[in-house]
């Protein structure tokens, strides 16, 4: 079995934006944290303990949340205490909290679709949209490469070639300004040369056809419909008020009956996909390995 | 049919009174190996432009361009495009796309080809030029060499019967610039692709092609088979400066039957043509060793901690007010050098002073204020302005006057934009901007990269005329005949560590290898001759020998 | 992927969406919207988008200006990174000056998607990515006054620098309350005053320092090489 980032960049894609999608679509807590847990799991698993900053970011929004916004919203009954006058409400508490997890778990989503989606295959997404526009999106992409080693080099050289005059406060700031202007001179005569290198080799000549390496197989096709289907399975009953619940002015909780458990089921299996796919890999392997 | 013929063209530009091409015509062969050479700004650039549809400048035009026999403006763009290859200077600039594979694409993409087709071309061209493991690769992290291969090859990807190439190893060091000759050879060779080429670096491109075109403002005043074409060059063309070591030792020297065009045959047919008994000129003394003015001891430099040593242990001692070459083949560590004498990095171990004073001596700026200056590889890291002029202004207000002592004359070129200027012009403009903040030490990272052979001289000027001011010129290169031709003492860096540091005669005739052409043509006949001109001086100086007409 | 295939339709919609019906919809009672709002926001804003992204490929851009479209979001993107310099309201701005409207409109959008590469995606990038993207293509639809005034171009600056926050308020008042009410607009609106502020500045700041240099550059390469 392939694993996940294998697979076809629009399935992949679609996974991954219907599992985002649908965790802006909901306010209810179980779900959210689910979201939260697969979408946090996955990218433990791709990046390993690092990326503490991001961590400490995304996990420190919800309790962010939850302090701040009952600052701001004065609705619900039951009051903590009073500040500056202003009710500072449990119901508000609560609704902060679970906007904040809502965001974290958008926000793994998002750092999980933004560390898959190498610009190859982005490429091959934005070609559905346009292929003009994919290819100004590939280039872009390249300039910002090339761009921010020459801003490196050219800060090196202004520096080196004693460009700075020593003590004059106004020359530091306009420093940064310099390189930027340096870097932008540059950028646009090299942008020419790019150009004529691209009608040399016939852009513009006519129909253009796109080079990709990926294709879909049955593999891709079942991964897009178990995609699309559990979202169906999830957004239908979610679409019918099955999550719906109050946080205002009193939490009332939503109707535990069957929709309540197909929406956040089939949600939940969406979520895990990555994770399964990931797993049966790894096992694969690990008796693949044995054999030998 | 001729694959490509070229009647009566001249071309002006629209501002221009002088056409920059004029009533030039010829006519190649299907598979034929032609090098198109010239001074500066001759018009090479603009013929070769001229003959791709779609990279024609804004211009006036007449006479006709046709390729198999179809005009080019008749020619359909699918065809114009992938039966004729252009190729550039910049090996960075002419990449459209952030993977290799992508970049070979990108042509076939152009003409509509089937995937399955693409695929398989890609497969097979990455073969033929051996980057298949660079296939996956984001070209920006590949080096100079591989980028100019990887441009040639997304060109020849469209199987083109024509490839025009416009100075491409220009960019490149030395050995890079070999293995892509050595490349464009092979294609000749094995596709019959008809090759044209301008280059002002003719040492290897010469002895491989069938026709040598030379331009001189404007006008093609010589197009045949390179000996003949050689054999009948005045003694002071300009072309000439660029030409291979043993046809300028054959003009100076006074050789006589087929002219040499490599080392070998130099070493075969036009030594033996002198009495050769004087081995040696009178030994020049080497330059008194001053103040020194740049001084590493025992540096020891790593980019990274866990990464190798670039400077292994290196002293290197510059005296004031000399012109030191600084040597050595690729990640000899030469760049770093300067790095480390610029104050960017910083040894971990060793001690490095400037005019006496440690490094860390130097509080704030102050290094960089009337003492060092780095002129930077690249020049685009220095221009930001709509002119020359503004240029200068931008650093001192008073450029004139600060100026006024600057051995070449800037005055023709302030009005002009930095980017049009040529690349010679470009370097001293450069060069001038940093002087303004006037450092009594000059460090100079690959300036004669691009630049043909009157550019060199006309830097090399420069930079002799700053060393009478008592400026110290410490210059890292990659180019050994300009280190034998102008150097004062230079040193031949290895793997971070100084292997010797002499005058260029004692440096290069002791390597056997690393040296310059001349001194290998010489080798064995004289001693210490290491440029043209002491090797010219010492055949005129021997005579030719007696009754050997008949073998000549 | 050309879903709508009258032009003239599909630019209807472009300015109808964002600017008429994401309004309407706003402003419906909450009983109607449920806690949806987020969602359907999101959503919209996405239509705009594609709508506005998916035209282009009819559009004659030629190769050279293309290539400058791509050339300035870079540098807007590589400029967001330096630490003082936030120049992307500027570059788009001027790139829709000097190469037209639909330039603007990508050079924006493009800028807003790509940094966010790098910044961190999240639920906000469609709504940058239209902010942007249609402040340059106004400046495009402007250029002929903007270009002959200065003050008038600084006065663009601070509008779009103001307009681009209102617009992310919207955002942010739907997410933190779950809904929309104008009260709360203006209270989101009064707390992000202060950056709206800085923001409009900065934005004025940059078009002045960069109007004559980027136009000099453009202007030169429009002369010598043709766009």
């Amino acid at each position: 079995m392939r694993s996940f980032e294998t697979m076809n960049p629009a399935a992949v894609s679609v996974q991954l934006l219907l599992a985002a999608c649908i965790t802006l679509f909901c306010l209810e807590p179980s779900l959210l944290l689910i979201s939260l847990l697969c979408g946090l799991s996955y990218f433990v698993l791709r990046n390993g303990g690092g990326s503490r900053g991001f961590h400490l970011a995304a996990l420190g929004i919800p309790a962010l949340f939850a302090v701040l916004n009952p600052l701001w919203n004065q609705h619900g009954v039951t009051v903590l205490f009073f500040l500056n006058d202003r009710a500072y409400t449990l119901e508000a508490l609560c609704y902060g909290a679970v906007t904040g997890v809502r965001l974290a778990a958008v926000l793994y989503w998002f750092r999980n679709f933004s560390d898959l989606m190498t610009s190859e295959k982005l490429f091959y997404l934005f070609r559905f949209l346009s292929p003009k526009l994919a290819l100004i999106f590939t280039v872009a992409l390249r300039n910002i490469t090339l761009f921010r080693v020459q801003m490196h080099k050219i800060q090196e050289t202004q520096r080196a070639a004693g460009l700075y005059r020593e003590g004059h406060l106004i020359d530091d700031l306009r420093g940064g300004l310099r390189v930027f202007s340096i870097l932008l001179t540059w950028a646009l005569e090299n942008g020419i040369i790019t150009a004529s290198s691209m009608s040399a080799r016939g852009y513009g000549s006519g129909r253009r056809t796109s080079c990709t390496f990926y294709r879909w197989t049955r593999g891709d096709v079942i991964l897009l419909l178990l995609s699309l289907a559990l979202s169906a399975a999830s957004l239908v009953p979610i679409a019918y008020g099955a999550l719906k619940r109050e946080y205002y002015p009193v939490s009332v909780p939503p109707h535990y009956g069957a929709g309540y458990f197909l929406a956040v089921g089939a949600y939940t299996a969406l979520a895990l996909l990555p994770l399964i796919y990931a797993g049966k890999e790894a096992l694969t392997w690990h008796s693949l390995r044995s054999e030998i | 049919m001729a694959q490509l013929a070229v009647r009566n063209l001249t071309v002006t530009y629209p501002e221009c009174s002088t056409p920059v091409v004029s009533a030039v015509s010829f006519s190649l062969e299907a598979g034929e190996f032609a090098v198109l050479c010239g001074a500066t700004g001759c018009g090479k650039t603009t013929l070769l432009r001229m003959l791709k549809q779609e990279l024609r400048p804004k211009c006036t035009q007449s006479g006709t361009v046709t390729f198999a026999g179809v005009p080019l403006g008749g020619l359909d763009a699918r065809r114009s495009a992938s039966e004729i290859g252009f190729v550039m200077q910049h090996p960075e600039q002419q990449i459209v796309t952030d993977r290799v594979w992508h970049e070979l694409a990108f042509g076939l993409e152009n003409l509509g080809t089937e995937i399955a087709v693409m695929q398989r071309r890609i497969a097979e061209i990455a073969s033929y030029f051996g980057i298949e493991d660079l296939l996956e690769r984001d070209p920006a992290t590949l080096s100079g060499g591989q980028k100019q291969l990887l441009n040639l090859a997304s060109v020849m990807i469209m199987q083109p019967r024509l490839l025009l190439l416009d100075e491409p190893t220009a960019q490149l060091d030395p050995i890079a610039a070999s293995d892509f000759l050595t490349t464009l050879q092979r294609l000749n060779r094995d596709f019959s692709t008809t090759i044209l080429i301008a280059e002002h670096r003719l040492e290897e491109v010469i002895p491989i092609a069938d026709r040598l075109l030379v331009m001189e403002k404007g006008r093609l005043i010589a197009d045949a088979a390179p000996r003949e074409v050689l054999r009948r060059l005045p003694q002071d063309a300009p072309v000439l400066g660029g030409m291979p070591a043993a046809v300028r030792l054959w003009y100076e020297a006074g050789g006589e039957g087929e002219v040499p065009l490599s080392v070998a045959e130099a070493r075969r047919t036009l030594m033996p043509q002198f009495a050769n008994t004087v081995r040696a000129l009178p030994e020049k003394p080497a330059p008194p060793l001053t103040e020194p003015a740049a001084e590493l001891r025992e540096a020891w430099f790593r980019y990274e901690r866990r990464g190798r040593d670039v400077l292994t242990g290196l002293s290197l001692t510059v005296s004031t007010g000399e012109f030191y070459c600084l040597i050595g083949g690729n990640g000899a560590g030469k760049s770093t050098v300067l790095r480390v004498l610029s104050g960017v990095s910083q040894c971990y171990a060793g001690e490095v002073r400037v005019f006496g004073k440690r490094l860390r001596e130097y509080k704030g700026r102050s290094l960089h204020q009337g003492c060092v200056t780095l002129l930077p590889q690249d020049v685009g890291t220095l221009f930001l302005c709509n002119t020359a002029e503004e240029e200068l202004r931008e650093v001192d207000k008073h450029f004139s006057e600060k100026l006024r002592d600057f051995p070449f004359d800037l005055s023709p070129y302030l009005a002009m934009h930095p980017y049009d200027l040529s690349g010679g012009q470009q370097q001293i403009l450069a060069l001038a901007k940093v002087m303004l903040t006037e450092p009594r030490l000059l460090l100079l990272d690959e300036p004669t990269k691009g630049l043909d052979a009157a550019s060199k001289a006309q830097l090399a000027e420069v930079l002799h005329g700053l060393n009478a001011r008592g400026v110290t010129v410490l210059c890292v290169t990659h180019d050994i005949e300009f280190a034998a031709c102008h150097a004062d003492r230079c040193g031949f860096l290895s793997r971070g560590t100084l292997i010797a540091a002499d005058t260029p005669a004692a440096v290069f005739s002791g390597n056997a290898f690393y040296t310059t052409a001349a001194s290998r043509i010489s080798r064995g006949f004289y001693d210490r001759a290491v440029t043209v001109a002491d090797a010219a001086a010492l055949c005129r100086q021997n005579g030719r020998r007696k009754g050997d007409a008949a073998c000549s | 992927m050309l879903l709508i295939r009258s032009e003239r339709l599909r630019r209807t919609l472009q300015f109808v969406l964002p600017f008429a019906v994401m309004p309407a919809v706003l402003l419906l009672p909450k009983e109607t919207m449920g806690q949806y709002y987020a969602f359907i926001s999101f959503v919209m804003v996405l239509c705009a988008l594609l709508l506005f992204l998916a035209g282009f490929d009819r559009r004659e851009l030629g190769t050279r200006r293309m290539i400058l479209v791509s050339v300035m979001t870079a540098l807007s993107v590589v400029g967001r990174l330096l630490p003082v310099i936030k120049p992307i309201t500027a570059l788009t701005v001027l790139s829709a000056l000097y190469l037209g409207k639909e330039a603007g409109f990508l050079v924006g959008a493009l800028s807003a998607v790509l940094s966010n590469f790098i910044m961190g995606h999240g639920p906000w990038t469609p709504f940058q990515m239209l902010a942007w993207g249609l402040i340059g293509l106004f400046a495009g639809i402007l250029s002929k006054p903007l270009l002959r005034s200065r003050l008038l171009l600084y006065g663009y600056g601070l509008l779009s620098g103001a307009a681009y926050s209102l617009l992310l308020d919207v955002w942010t008042t739907v997410w933190t309350y779950g809904e929309f009410t104008l009260d709360a607009y203006a209270a989101a609106i009064s707390t992000a005053l202060p950056y709206t502020i800085l923001y409009a500045v900065s934005n004025v700041l940059f078009l002045a320092l960069f109007a004559k240099p980027i136009g000099d550059k453009l202007h030169r390469i429009e002369v010598k090489y043709g766009l």
